[in-house]
């Protein structure tokens, strides 16, 4: 069994040596071969300079990608190297990697095809971002059940691991902007099984997110759009 | 129509074609939309010549005022243009994508 850990980076030189500690501490003793890759989205700070001096695995894209096209080279990468499962961990230091092993746990088992690390199931994560942030991935989350018939609540999450398949349903196709809520309608859609599973996430150290107040109506508009347009063109790959 | 007027939109749309030729012989414009764009400037130097055309034409749709089914014509030819505009930028994104993405992979290939 070869897993990849995908940690898009941009602009990360502040947290991405923590990040990459925090994984490799959690590599040990596992029964499946574990490997990380850095996808540098064209950072314009110091990320390639830092990746290089302590001899990270990373990809350095040529020019600025988003998020989309980051992760997506992370799953194309994954296929050609024929990767069993792959992970995406973000490079901000939210995640904690100890969670990574019980979310290959169910896929190695065969229980499920996806599975996403989850702050709103068992009440585990003590950070659970702003008041307004839930109540968009509130309706996110409704929007999900509608398309899908499927209730998955914490669908913005960007901590998730697939199998091979999915894998291959990513190299090929990948949203460009805000992917994740649209990528699990695209999964389920496809007729795979997606589990939540209960993580500590934790509030980022450095920098800020990607999504200012400004723009979190477009996100909503946008996100919400994508998903129906998803559902309704991935309707007859059941 | 006044006749200066006509000479005029005559010489524009002359104008129009022989730039159309510059910019395709200069590889600035495909030879694919310079034929679109010359298409269009050809249609229009014919209506201005035959303005009787455009009369019938009307008349027989039922425009009360021949300008307005011009107006309503070059509305619903530009959104189509920018439509398809968007279709084309939507396509060289996702091939600008895909090169990116193989040309990085290949680079972190090389390295080993």
């Amino acid at each position: 069994m070869k897993v990849l850990v995908i940690i898009p980076a941009y602009n990360e030189s502040e947290n991405i040596v923590n990040t990459i500690n925090d994984i490799e501490k959690n590599c040990q003793n596992k029964t499946y071969q574990l490997d990380y890759l850095i996808i540098n989205d064209g950072s314009t700070d110091k990320t390639k300079e830092i990746c290089v001096e302590n001899n990270f695995n990373v990809i350095n894209l040529v020019n600025n990608l988003g998020i989309g096209g980051a992760v997506q080279t992370g799953y194309i990468y994954a296929d050609k190297n024929d990767y069993d499962i792959a992970i995406q961990f973000d490079g901000d230091s939210q995640h904690d990697a100890s969670y990574i092993n019980d979310l290959v746990m169910p896929i190695i088992n065969g229980d499920v095809k996806m599975t996403i690390g989850s702050r709103y199931i068992d009440n585990l994560s003590e950070f659970k971002s702003t008041k307004i942030r839930q109540l968009g991935i509130k309706i996110l989350s409704m929007v999900l059940k509608l398309t899908t018939k499927e209730k998955i609540y914490d669908v913005t999450s960007g901590f998730r691991a697939v199998d091979q398949d999915i894998i291959k349903l990513f190299a090929s196709d990948y949203p460009n902007d805000y992917p994740e809520p649209e990528t699990l309608v695209k999964v389920i859609k496809n007729g795979y099984e997606v589990k939540e599973i209960p993580v500590k996430m934790r509030e980022r150290k450095y920098g800020k997110s990607s999504i200012t107040p400004i723009k979190s109506i477009y996100y909503m508009a946008k996100v919400t759009y994508a998903m129906i347009v998803r559902s309704i063109i991935e309707r007859g790959n059941k | 129509m006044n006749l200066n007027l006509r000479i005029f939109i005559i010489l524009l749309m002359c104008a129009g074609v022989y730039s159309i030729i510059r910019v395709i012989k200069k590889k600035n414009l495909s030879m694919k939309y310079g034929l679109y764009w010359t298409t269009i400037f050809i249609f229009m130097l014919i209506l201005v010549i035959f303005p009787g055309i455009v009369e019938y034409v009307a008349n027989l749709c039922g425009f009360k005022e021949a300008p307005n089914m011009l107006f309503l014509i070059a509305i619903f030819l530009l959104f189509y243009i920018v439509f398809r505009l968007y279709i084309t930028i939507s396509k060289l994104q996702e091939i600008n994508k895909k090169l990116v993405q193989e040309l990085s992979i290949l680079k972190k290939d090389n390295k080993k």
